[in-house]
């Protein structure tokens, strides 16, 4: 059984707040509730940073995104800016965009090509795997210096299924032990053979990273009532709208958790999607099996195998790598790449490029973000509990071929349950 | 990548002086245009486009000077036709579940600095304009803005109505500060 027994986080206590509240009174192991304090107060979101971010792997890029060496793109390991690049070996290389002189970012470009990066403050220069080349004057400042070091701070990096995986911790943990058992439905995904469509859309959300990461832990409650809306629309049957006799318990979907905090929403046969987003182009977006949305603890999400066809009869299948990167207790960065086969047709790019543009779905996701944030704010409020207590156990499901904690059909809140023991337990580790 | 209009040079003709009557006509139609997105008038604002508008906003990235301004179109924020832009007026007023609707947001465009050129195509001009959104929801002392630089194509249609042909959003945030989608620019 993958399950963690209660007793194993029962009892943890973790750092004590100014006020004297620990992140053990956060969080009600037995009736599975959370306060909302958790979503904005300062001090929790400080230690998340050292807790949590400091020790995670994140899904940061794709392969495809940085080919030749030299290449590189600005991306974000929770606050902190990194350059990812591609050395002369062709090794990816994840640098901290920080001079270890003082500080200056060394990169400001979103993306290009470098075969060094100078700091603009005194002129040190790093080489792509991040070793300072030289500094002006070197000699006359530091006499017979030991260059080597000086230079950028260099995160370990994994590539699984074609993205780019980076972590600052240095105590030995692999991807693989941070994945669980979601590395086995990330390998499905295919998207090491897709590349990226073009670069990250990015807009700035007014609530904290896990109200978002909550609902990707698994949510299949809410589309009925939240994203009710494209239902309304005829773009997609949820049940109970007009038409759609089944129930939200007929659903046929499958949630394989584990104790990672990790979540697969794998989307099975009959996934009730009736019409695609373009009026003008019904086919394309008929949703067929296997579609896996993996939500990977703290602020990555990958999509893979949407499976699609052109009228032509080419098929083709796509993914996406989101990134949901903190900056601060009350915002957060929604970054979203899509990822298309690389062998299609250029028209399939073309299409993909009219049809990802605009997400109206996740439009309705920001709403209840946003409002749980503001509602996390009040005096009251923030001691109001998020209740995780419809539990899946009568839902196990024994005959599906993949690892982890699995359960058939929604009804249950286990998803985001297993998201927030992993929370609790990152942030009540004594890191000494 | 496939032709479309915009493709087409922003400016290609002539300036059109302020004191000719086309600038006039095309100012009216930008100030009425804002006004029906503003008032919430979607469908009027649906007759305004003409049938094969193309609307886009790219994504833009920050770069060095010598890469560019760093508008990518391999990536898009909108990228949109007739009929989307009809779905996405559904979204926005014809549905009850609009959450990011109702109660209704407070919008305003600001619609400046326009210029007029010439195109190649006699009843075509180009219409640039610099737009200011700011949208207020709820008891917010903040604002939502957005900014950005229109490159307009309108024509005028054979009954002598202008029609936004094209329009292309350049848009000054690389991440957006706001989320924007379904709020037309």
């Amino acid at each position: 059984m993958n399950e963690i027994p209660h007793d194993v986080l029962a009892g943890r206590i973790g750092p004590v707040l100014r006020d004297g509240a620990t992140i053990g009174d956060m969080v009600d192991l037995e009736r599975r509730e959370v306060a909302m304090r958790v979503l904005s107060d300062p001090e929790i979101h400080r230690l998340e940073m050292r807790q949590i971010f400091g020790r995670a792997w994140m899904g940061i890029a794709h392969i495809g995104e940085i080919p030749h060496s030299g290449d590189f793109v600005l991306r974000h390991m929770g606050e902190d800016r990194v350059i990812v690049t591609r050395t002369p070996e062709s090794e990816i290389a994840v640098l901290l965009n920080v001079c270890s002189h003082r500080g200056f970012e060394v990169c400001q470009a979103d993306q290009g090509n470098a075969t060094s990066f100078k700091c603009p403050y005194h002129g040190w220069a790093f080489d792509t795997c991040g070793k300072l080349l030289g500094a002006p004057l070197d000699k006359e400042f530091y006499g017979d210096w030991n260059k080597s070091q000086y230079g950028l701070r260099r995160a370990r990096v994994e590539v699984r299924d074609g993205i780019i995986y980076a972590t600052f911790d240095t105590s030995g943990a692999t991807l693989d032990d941070w994945l669980g058992p979601a590395g086995w439905y990330l390998d499905q995904c295919g998207n090491d053979k897709r590349v990226p469509l073009g670069p990250p859309t990015r807009f700035h959300v007014n609530a904290n990273w896990k109200t978002f990461m909550d609902t990707a832990a698994g949510d299949d409650y809410h589309p009925v009532t939240l994203h009710r809306g494209v239902s309304e629309m005829g773009l997609i049957s949820l049940p109970g709208s007009p038409g759609n006799r089944s129930t939200l318990a007929s659903m046929n979907n499958v949630l394989a958790t584990n104790d990672q905090g990790n979540s697969t929403l794998a989307f099975a046969e009959g996934f009730p999607i009736i019409k695609s987003f373009d009026v003008n182009s019904e086919d394309f977006l008929a949703f067929k099996n296997r579609v896996f949305v993996t939500s990977v603890f703290p602020q990555t999400v990958v999509w893979g195998l949407i499976a699609k066809s052109l009228p032509s009869g080419t098929s083709y299948t796509t993914g996406t790598l989101t990134q949901i990167v903190p900056t601060g207790p009350d915002s957060y960065i929604f970054s979203t790449q899509y990822l298309i086969d690389r062998d299609a047709p250029e028209e399939v790019f073309e299409l993909e490029r009219a049809q990802t543009a605009g997400n109206i779905i996740a439009l309705d996701d920001f709403e209840a973000n946003v409002s749980q944030q503001r509602s996390s704010k009040g005096g009251v409020g923030q001691q109001q509990p998020l209740r995780y207590f419809a539990r899946g156990e009568r839902l196990k499901r024994k005959d599906w071929p993949g690892p982890g904690a699995v359960f058939a059909a929604p009804l249950k809140d286990d998803g985001q349950w297993y998201f927030w023991r992993r929370w609790f337990q990152l942030m009540t580790d004594d890191l000494g | 990548m496939t032709t479309t209009t915009m493709e087409i040079p922003a400016k290609t003709g002539a300036r059109v002086k302020a004191s000719a009557p086309i600038y006039g006509d095309i100012l009216d139609f930008l100030i009425d245009e804002a006004a029906l997105l503003d008032d919430d008038r979607h469908a009027e604002w649906l007759d305004c486009l003409a049938d094969d508008v193309v609307y886009r906003m790219p994504v833009r990235k920050t770069l060095r000077r010598h890469d560019g301004k760093g508008f990518d179109e391999r990536g898009y924020h909108w990228n949109d036709n007739r009929q989307t832009l009809a779905m996405r007026v559904q979204r926005s007023l014809d549905i009850p579940s609009a959450w990011d609707r109702d109660p209704a947001p407070r919008i305003k465009r600001l619609v400046t600095n326009l210029t007029v050129h010439e195109t190649g195509v006699s009843n075509e001009y180009t219409a640039t304009t610099y737009l200011l959104l700011m949208r207020n929801r709820f008891e917010a002392s903040s604002y939502d803005m957005l900014t950005a630089k229109r490159e307009d194509i309108i024509r005028r249609d054979a009954d002598g109505a202008l029609k936004l042909a094209r329009r292309l959003i350049l848009v000054d945030q690389s991440a957006l500060g706001t989320v924007y989608i379904n709020v037309f620019m």
